[in-house]
């Protein structure tokens, strides 16, 4: 080993072992002051008013969930528009006109389907705070039925979408093969895919997991400082570690096999 | 990046577009454009076909220069 080698191998363990005890004494300081701010009575009122705006939410979510569905279906289909009208300048255009389109092709696509999981998420969030059998025993069956009938409408739309977003690629591009409603879509979509398109795929899922990586540890400070101070229940915590678990042994799981495979 | 490419000059030879030399090597217009601009090393295969279809050798089109020798490659152009 050289020396230069050496010597970056030494700091790398001093960076690392100062990391971790600026984290430990972040983390203790947190919880001191946390712990004399946060007095019972503050817990307390915390806690009244998530309540009270959950309470709020309940008594909204209808207006709210019919403003997510129609906000989902007019940019859902202004964007697959100008989708279709990209994928018709890109079959005329030539070599340098025809990267700037795809382009505009890619960056127009990523909006919708960040606009499309937006609606889905939003819905479950706004959904789950009236999902309970309190709230459907005090007289509020019909409103959690309608929310249900929203929530549903704009599920199979964003569903719907995603599958006609697919299509509308295919007509520009139709080397990319692939049925959108089956479940091995994602294996044909890269199986039609060429050498430059994988690397990108590839690079572009390493660059999630890695984004992943950092997430999920500091959710975890989060659910459990949580569950900590405002008694949340423990099951945020095991759903998280859960996910990190999967995340990081498939990931392992994927590279172990992998390099197998190049050996037999 | 260590690797240069005459892959342009050679398909104007050619008299074809970005889409048609990709059908005639198997993959996408977007990957020609990308190894044109020198953001994307091909693999050897589609470097060998890129080369047949060219009726020229791989190091006809496909350059590889040290860091320096590339800066001063870049200069003269």
């Amino acid at each position: 080993m050289t020396k230069k080698a050496e010597l970056k191998k030494t700091n790398s363990y001093k960076k690392m072992g100062l990391v971790m005890l600026c984290s430990a004494a972040g983390g203790g300081v947190l919880g001191i002051v946390m712990f004399v701010i946060l007095s019972d009575n503050m817990v307390g009122n915390i806690k009244n008013g998530t309540a009270l705006a959950l309470t709020g939410i309940q008594r909204i979510m209808i207006p709210v969930l019919a403003v997510i569905i129609i906000v989902s279906i007019v940019y859902g289909e202004l964007n697959l528009r100008k989708l279709r009208g990209i994928g018709r300048r890109l079959l005329e255009a030539e070599d340098e006109e025809c990267d700037q389109w795809e382009y505009a092709e890619e960056k127009t696509g990523a909006y919708g389907m960040v606009v499309n999981l937006l609606s889905q998420i939003l819905c479950i969030l706004i959904l789950s705070v009236g999902y309970s059998i309190e709230y459907i025993a005090d007289k509020n069956a019909g409103n959690m039925l309608a929310a249900c009938v929203i929530f549903l409408i704009c599920y199979a739309y964003d569903g719907f979408w995603q599958v006609r977003y697919v299509k509308v690629i295919q007509e520009s591009h139709p080397e990319k093969q692939g049925d959108p409603s089956s479940r091995k879509f994602r294996q044909q979509w890269l199986d039609s895919c060429d050498e430059a398109e994988k690397e990108v795929i590839y690079r572009s899922a390493y660059t999630s997991y890695s984004q992943t990586s950092k997430m999920i540890p500091l959710l975890l400070v989060i659910v459990m400082l949580g569950h900590l101070f405002f008694n949340t229940g423990i099951l945020a915590i095991v759903i998280v570690a859960v996910i990190w678990l999967v995340v990081t042994v498939s990931y392992l799981t994927s590279c172990v096999s992998l390099k197998g495979q190049k050996l037999k | 990046m260590a690797l240069l490419n005459h892959l342009k000059k050679y398909r104007s030879e050619l008299g074809i577009n970005q889409t048609e030399l990709g059908r005639l090597a198997g993959v996408s217009r977007q990957t020609i454009s990308l190894i044109e601009r020198g953001d994307y090393s091909p693999s050897v295969t589609l470097a060998l076909k890129l080369a047949k279809i060219c009726k020229v050798t791989v190091e006809d089109i496909f350059v590889y220069y040290e860091e320096d020798e590339e800066h001063d490659e870049k200069g003269r152009a």
